[in-house]
């Protein structure tokens, strides 16, 4: 099984390598560019764009405690969930493996581990700081 | 998503290629061969990821060209069963009973042809008046009716469904995949609910589509 970010990488240097070569758009080499362009496409909208190897192995030595399948943490890599809801979908039968505590504990270390996308974040800030205004006027 | 596949095939590089290095010619030959293609019980061919054995290569008579035998692994689109895949909603028609057209990047195959589902949707506090479903879980099999039902919040309901591993692509239908962002605005708050899951089996023939979580 290979994660997002492996085929990323594998398209992008097949891309490069394929920069210089003459004959790419023939007729054969059609069916190629457009699987590439369209996997790209797709791919550099998922967090894998933002991963590096290390990264991985980072993330999947710390994936070690938690005792999760393997088609569950490259879900979890894929996918980097930040709520509960997400996880539950993700790990079969989380209320059953699970704890509160240690899906909470999950989410950490997703969000420490794994780089987000710099403008989701900026919004959810955005938006806890407008939650945080309302609930001090409801206060008052 | 990804899988790799180990395949053999005989690869035949015509005269005029043969001033090219042998594994760049069978390279582009396999590409050409099944790049962007749907092997049966396999998957959608991506592209090459690399050459394990190249066997000797034959020429045979009355054929100027050389065949080579050649083991390599491919990378093919291939999701698991109860994967979860992230999707844009291309298009639907009339609410309640839908028809949906899927396509995901551009995977032409992957349409919901003349089958009509129905979907619920679920409000989550916090997201106020837009309504997003966020994830869709696909999943193929033949089997029975599956009820249709809602969860209560907090709860899940465990079906043990079977499972079929048949091959995927059957006739001309296609795996769907999607994951659909859909706005709806809703005048209903639903108390202080906020995970709320939902799940909606339906039945299509060969295969089932379940709507798991729905959230903002």
């Amino acid at each position: 099984m290979l994660s997002n970010f492996e085929v990323f990488q594998l398209l992008t240097d097949l891309k490069e390598q394929r920069k210089g070569t003459k004959n790419k758009n023939s007729t054969g080499q059609q069916n190629l560019n457009t699987i590439m362009y369209e996997t790209l496409k797709y791919l550099s909208k998922t967090p894998c764009k933002l991963q590096s190897p290390e990264i991985l192995r980072e993330f999947l030595t710390a994936m070690m405690d938690h005792k999760l399948t393997r088609a569950e943490k490259l879900q979890l890599l894929n996918h980097r969930p930040r709520t509960a809801v997400e996880i539950q979908l993700i790990v079969e039968e989380s209320e059953e493996r699970l704890t509160e505590q240690q899906i909470d504990e999950l989410i950490q270390t997703i969000t420490v581990c794994l780089p987000g996308d710099p403008e989701e974040e900026q919004a959810t800030e955005m938006q806890q700081e407008q939650a945080d205004v309302e609930a001090e006027d409801e206060e008052d | 998503m990804f899988v790799l596949v180990e395949m053999t095939d005989t690869v035949r590089i015509p005269p005029w290629q043969f001033e090219r290095k042998l594994n760049d010619a069978i390279a582009e030959e396999l590409n050409k061969k099944l790049a962007n293609k749907v092997v049966y019980s396999v998957g959608l061919c991506i592209c090459l990821y690399d050459i394990t054995k190249l066997e000797d290569s034959y020429i045979f008579p009355g054929d100027g060209a050389s065949h080579t035998k050649v083991h390599f692994r491919y990378v093919v689109f291939h999701p698991f069963l109860d994967e979860i895949l992230v999707g844009k909603i291309k298009a639907c028609s009339q609410e309640g009973v839908h028809v949906m057209r899927l396509s995901r990047f551009g995977f032409g195959s992957m349409k919901l042809m003349k089958e009509p589902m129905t979907f619920t949707w679920i409000l989550e506090k916090k997201s106020g008046s837009e309504l997003w479903m966020r994830h869709l879980l696909i999943r193929h099999q033949q089997g029975q009716v599956q009820q249709m039902h809602q969860h209560l919040p907090q709860k899940r309901c465990k079906k043990n469904l079977p499972t079929d591993s048949q091959c995927w692509i059957k006739r001309h239908f296609g795996i769907i995949f999607g994951i659909f962002q859909l706005s709806l605005s809703l005048s209903i708050i639903l108390g202080q609910i906020h995970d709320y899951h939902s799940t909606t089996f339906v039945r299509r023939d060969d295969y089932q589509i379940f709507i798991i979580g729905i959230y903002k």
